[in-house]
């Protein structure tokens, strides 16, 4: 018991403390743009020649100093909010976004309905 | 000549699940006529008929019998053995061709356990033939693959080049197909059940090892498809949450969903309904993810209506979901069962955790998918649905079912007892901890990769403690060796523990992905011949280029030398093959794998005097395919366990009760 308080201690403590991973933030950009050559890879997953000259862009915005919003901005300016591969809340993508809440909200319904209740299920045992 | 053979076994085919289905009616109103004699004739002329067209295919591919369409489009004389044995499923036509094949192997099975007498089995080969109806039907009309041209071409171009790239190609495409067309079988059983208004369990019970093969063979061929794309494609993943493998992913989900509930229904006698409902969307999904693939509406919304087939399959997939449905609706009553659970503190309750995260899971990825093309084709504008998006959903529900996986193992039936729980696992809790702090001691100071293997612990732990303490009984009371007495113990119950082997599997592959996502690493080096750069901790010098004509590519590539501290790690070759007919070369990249990590490299950019190598290292990345590989075995080691020998059959007889 004691060993397992000072395992998760280490464990707690180890991984606050860890110093923050180099961020790229040319990847962390990349990942969020589709390749627009491709199919469904991003530009950061795509061996494709227009991905490469895109991450060169990314590389160099990003030497220039602009925050990501400003470079995603850019790159939705030019192909769309169809370059997000994470699509942006809007009226057509409503459903989309909400649908997932709704799944989990009617299952736990139907769940409920499977379970005896409290009261049904003291009178059912009587131990 | 051939394709006049190939459209007689069509023809057989159409004519046979007619055949079928007339007597396979008959037999489900008149049980007396059930005979496995009666039904058997009619699906073994099915199979001659499957075996006729795809023999008339290889033939054609073999024999370079270009007067066939499908033969000059996608074969040509230099497509080296085993590729044009694969082009036969290489492209639409030849595919439904293997469906049909699949699905009459799957229908001989069927026959073969046939009881005379069995009215359901009887409704259960009439649907099946319904579906051969389908395919041979599609075969004979908007799909055929025997269409002869007037003008000969002397040679094709061979099929598409990413195709014949790799040797897991070949084999893919039928791992998946295996799995997709067995959901047949308990789909048949189920709606069969269904008509006749059965209430009980009987269906599952007689389609389970279909249902289990049918989920092996698809998990492996998802598995087998995600290597082939990180040994092929080249940008170092094996899953893009592309549509074509969200299309296979998405049956894959309820499937998985689906035998975990048809445990619940065997043990506890509820989830009656739900039951039919998830091998219902089961098959649906597979032939959705048919329509997906195969109808081009993927690439774009505007291909749905250039061919037939995609009308066709999008078609049948709604008859097959709103008929069997309704069908359903009206048996509900009838076949649900009245009982409850008692808690959601218990194995079955977190079976339906289980079952809501598999489920809600398959609609976000089903969702993801085809939300863009519904958009598209309602407004015409464009939105992307990718990783961002089912990252947001896929790892915190994986977080979920790995908890479940591990408390669900060992929770009692009925109701759980937290002290009973926490008994079973707090062992398993505290090496799991103590892992978690040597990882961050030795350096590994990520939060997902210490908490994912923390919960691989907590999967595998619990289950093996029980094996050892139950072996060990075995030991005392029986005098056998550890090894026999776990054998024993496994044989006593061979559906938990070939499950057991399954979620060890998924432990593995969790790590695996863990790693991946968390610690893998990726330079760019640009290199001219003769010269050293660095990159992730390597030195590579780029030796020579290389070019070699291959029967059907031009290869050229480049020989680097990797090392590490001054010692040679490997000499690899990235290289790029060119295929005549198609612009795009396709990269091959070199891997070299050891026990703590593969080094990938590929070639971004070949000049005469430079090279640009995309350098990436995965840490441990064979966890991702011995994990994969063993989670879809493991469906299939309970029928290895079983077959107890005489004596195991006494000591079954006097085990009380299986691990609950």
């Amino acid at each position: 018991m004691v060993l397992l308080a000072v395992a998760v201690g280490v464990v707690t403590v180890g991984l606050l403390t860890a110093p923050p991973r180099p961020q790229d933030r040319t990847k962390i950009i990349a990942a969020q743009l589709r390749c627009p050559v491709c199919q469904s890879e991003s530009v950061l997953d795509s061996p494709s020649e227009t991905a490469r000259e895109m991450r060169e862009l990314i590389a160099s915005q990003v030497a220039e100093g602009r925050t990501d919003q400003e470079i995603i901005d850019y790159f939705v300016a030019r192909y769309g909010t169809w370059i997000l591969l994470d699509p942006p809340p809007s009226p057509s993508t409503l459903p989309l976004l909400v649908a997932p809440a709704i799944v989990v909200a009617v299952g736990l319904w139907l769940i409920r309905g499977r379970i005896r209740p409290r009261r049904a299920r003291r009178v059912a045992s009587p131990r | 000549m051939i394709a006049l053979f190939g459209k007689a076994g069509v023809l057989l085919g159409v004519l046979a699940s007619l055949e079928m289905i007339r007597r396979g009616v008959i037999g489900f109103r008149n049980p007396n006529r059930a005979s496995r004699a009666y039904l058997g004739a009619a699906t073994a002329a099915l199979v001659v008929g499957a075996l006729a067209a795809m023999g008339a295919l290889q033939a054609a591919l073999l024999g370079n019998d270009f007067s066939i369409r499908y033969v000059a489009e996608n074969h040509s004389r230099s497509t080296p053995f085993p590729f044009n044995v694969a082009t036969a499923w290489a492209a639409l036509e030849g595919s439904i061709v293997l469906w049909g094949l699949v699905l009459a192997g799957y229908a001989w099975t069927v026959v073969r356990k046939h009881r005379d007498g069995d009215d359901v089995g009887s409704g259960a080969i009439a649907v099946i033939g319904v579906v051969a109806l389908f395919f041979f039907g599609v075969m004979a009309t908007v799909a055929d693959p025997f269409q002869t041209l007037d003008v000969v071409p002397p040679d094709g171009p061979g099929p598409n080049p990413l195709l014949q790239n790799h040797i897991m190609m070949a084999i893919h495409p039928p791992l998946l197909y295996l799995g997709f067309v067995g959901f047949t079988v308990p789909f048949a059983f189920a709606v069969a059940s269904l008509a006749k208004g059965v209430s009980g369990s009987e269906w599952l019970e007689r389609t389970h090892s279909w249902s289990l093969v049918a989920w092996s063979f698809l998990g492996a061929g998802i598995v087998i498809g995600g290597w082939w794309s990180y040994e092929v494609l080249g940008w170092g993943g094996f899953w893009a949450w592309d549509p074509v493998e969200n299309a296979s992913f998405i049956p894959w989900l309820t499937a998985t969903a689906f035998i975990h509930s048809a445990v619940v229904e065997r043990r506890r006698g509820v989830l009656r309904s739900w039951n039919f409902v998830l091998v219902i969307l089961t098959f649906a999904m597979t032939i959705f993810g048919t329509f997906l693939t195969r109808s081009g509406v993927i690439g774009s919304v505007h291909a749905f209506s250039q061919s037939a087939i995609g009308p066709v399959l999008l078609g049948f997939f709604a008859v097959i979901l709103v008929s069997s449905l309704i069908l359903l609706g009206f048996r509900a009553p009838a076949v649900s069962s009245p009982r409850r659970l008692d808690t959601m503190v218990s194995r079955e309750g977190i079976f339906l955790l289980n079952n809501l995260v598999l489920s809600t899971l398959a609609v976000v990825v089903l969702l993801g998918t085809i939300y863009p093309m519904i958009v598209e084709a309602i407004s015409g504008e464009q939105i992307s649905v990718g990783r961002p998006f089912f990252d947001r959903y896929a790892v915190p529900l994986s977080y979920i079912l790995l908890a479940a996986m591990g408390v669900g193992s060992i929770a009692p039936y009925r109701k759980a007892r937290p002290v009973v729980v926490w008994d079973r696992i707090r062992g398993s809790l505290a090496v799991a901890a103590l892992a978690g702090a040597l990882l961050v001691v030795v350096g590994v100071r990520v939060g997902h990769v210490v908490a994912i293997v923390g919960l691989a612990i907590l999967v595998v732990g619990p289950v093996a403690e029980r094996l050892w303490r139950q072996a060990s009984a075995v030991m005392e009371s029986q005098g056998r060796t550890r090894w026999e007495a776990v054998r024993r113990v496994v044989v006593r119950d061979p559906r938990f523990w070939g499950g057991q082997v399954a979620h060890l599997g998924v432990a593995i592959l969790a790590v695996g992905v863990a790693l991946y996502g968390n610690l893998s690493s990726e330079a760019m080096v640009t290199l001219r011949p003769g010269e050293t750069g660095s990159a992730l901790g390597y030195e590579i010098t780029y030796l020579e280029s290389f070019q070699r004509p291959e029967p059907n590519r031009l290869v050229t590539g480049v020989r680097a030398a990797v090392y590490r501290d001054g010692e040679l790690v490997a000499v690899m070759e990235p290289r790029l093959n060119q295929y005549p007919n198609f612009q795009q070369a396709i990269g091959t990249p070199a891997v070299n794998t050891s026990l703590a990590r593969d080094i990938y490299l590929t070639i971004r950019r070949l000049d005469s005097d430079s090279v640009i190598l995309d350098v990436q290292t995965h840490p441990m990345m064979y966890l991702v395919w011995i994990g994969g590989i063993l989670m879809s075995v493991g469906g299939l080691a309970s029928f290895v366990f079983r077959k107890p020998e005489r004596d195991d059959l006494t000591a079954a007889k006097d085990h009380v009760g299986s691990p609950t």
